[in-house]
């Protein structure tokens, strides 16, 4: 199931599954249904100004991220997370965290769906 | 052998997290699993006895510590495992050696689990042991003595 030009890696899930691809499926069915209901919490967060709610979805978004390899979007996560924990917070760079995090994601989502299609 | 199997309580609200873990624990032999997506959910389990926890800091708006409290008071020799994405979170462990037993960080390597859960298997079954023989050993005394 693996593939190297994929946006993200199995190779964690796989060796868990061991052989199981159902359960790499669901696991990635989980990750498509979780990672939109966390981003749109951060929206929200990001436009009316609830940073511990941005704070606390960025931080529920890092195992997935971490796991499947999604490097880039796991800095990002951990970058807005530390932003919302600062005593002065930078709402103009957790916006453009967030923007890039968005592109990473739709990316990565893109390539996913042809796997659990 | 289910009676020297362990009984694991995962209390964690990330559902991508708690199927892998489920799933890692059971490709180990470890088939008594319950999960709860809140603790709220877990301290219902009252009558339950489970061996290990492996619970969450970050649980929504429920503060870990109080959470490791309720659990510790609820089942005092459990073993309970703290499970953070954040290095400095763990060092909670350390200030709280009472209420939890062990740390995890949430990260893709699972063999420090496999290595923690064995130990914890090997033990409940030495204690067993030790029971059967301190056992064996008042029947044989007893058998002594009316002799």
């Amino acid at each position: 199931m693996s593939d190297s030009n994929l946006k993200y890696s199995l190779t964690g899930i796989e060796e868990i599954a061991g052989g199981d691809k159902d359960f790499v499926l669901t696991i990635l069915r989980t990750f498509q249904t979780n990672t939109p209901k966390y981003l749109k919490k951060i929206e929200e967060g990001i436009e009316g100004g609830y940073f511990e709610l941005v704070g606390h979805a960025a931080h529920q978004l890092k195992p997935s991220f971490d796991i499947l390899a999604i490097t880039e979007a796991c800095a990002i996560v951990r970058e807005i997370e530390a932003e919302t924990k600062k005593s002065e917070i930078d709402s103009g760079k957790i916006k453009s965290n967030f923007d890039t995090l968005n592109q990473i994601v739709a990316a990565v989502m893109e390539d996913m769906v042809k796997l659990t299609n | 052998m289910k009676l020297l199997g362990l009984k694991i309580f995962i209390i964690e609200d990330d559902a991508f997290y708690a199927a892998l873990l489920k799933k890692f624990l059971e490709k180990n032999n470890f088939s008594d699993i319950v999960l709860f997506e809140s603790p709220i959910d877990c301290f219902k389990e009252v009558g339950s006895n489970p061996d290990v926890i492996f619970m969450d800091y970050h649980l929504g708006d429920v503060d870990g510590i109080k959470t490791a409290r309720i659990l510790k008071r609820n089942w005092p020799k459990t073993y309970i495992i703290l499970m953070s994405t954040s290095v400095k979170k763990t060092s909670v462990y350390g200030r709280y050696p009472n209420l939890i037993n062990s740390y995890i960080l949430k990260n893709p390597d699972f063999n420090g689990i496999s290595k923690k859960m064995h130990f914890l298997k090997w033990m409940k079954f030495l204690r067993f042991s030790l029971k059967i023989l301190a056992f064996i050993g008042m029947i044989f005394a007893l058998f002594y003595f009316l002799l």
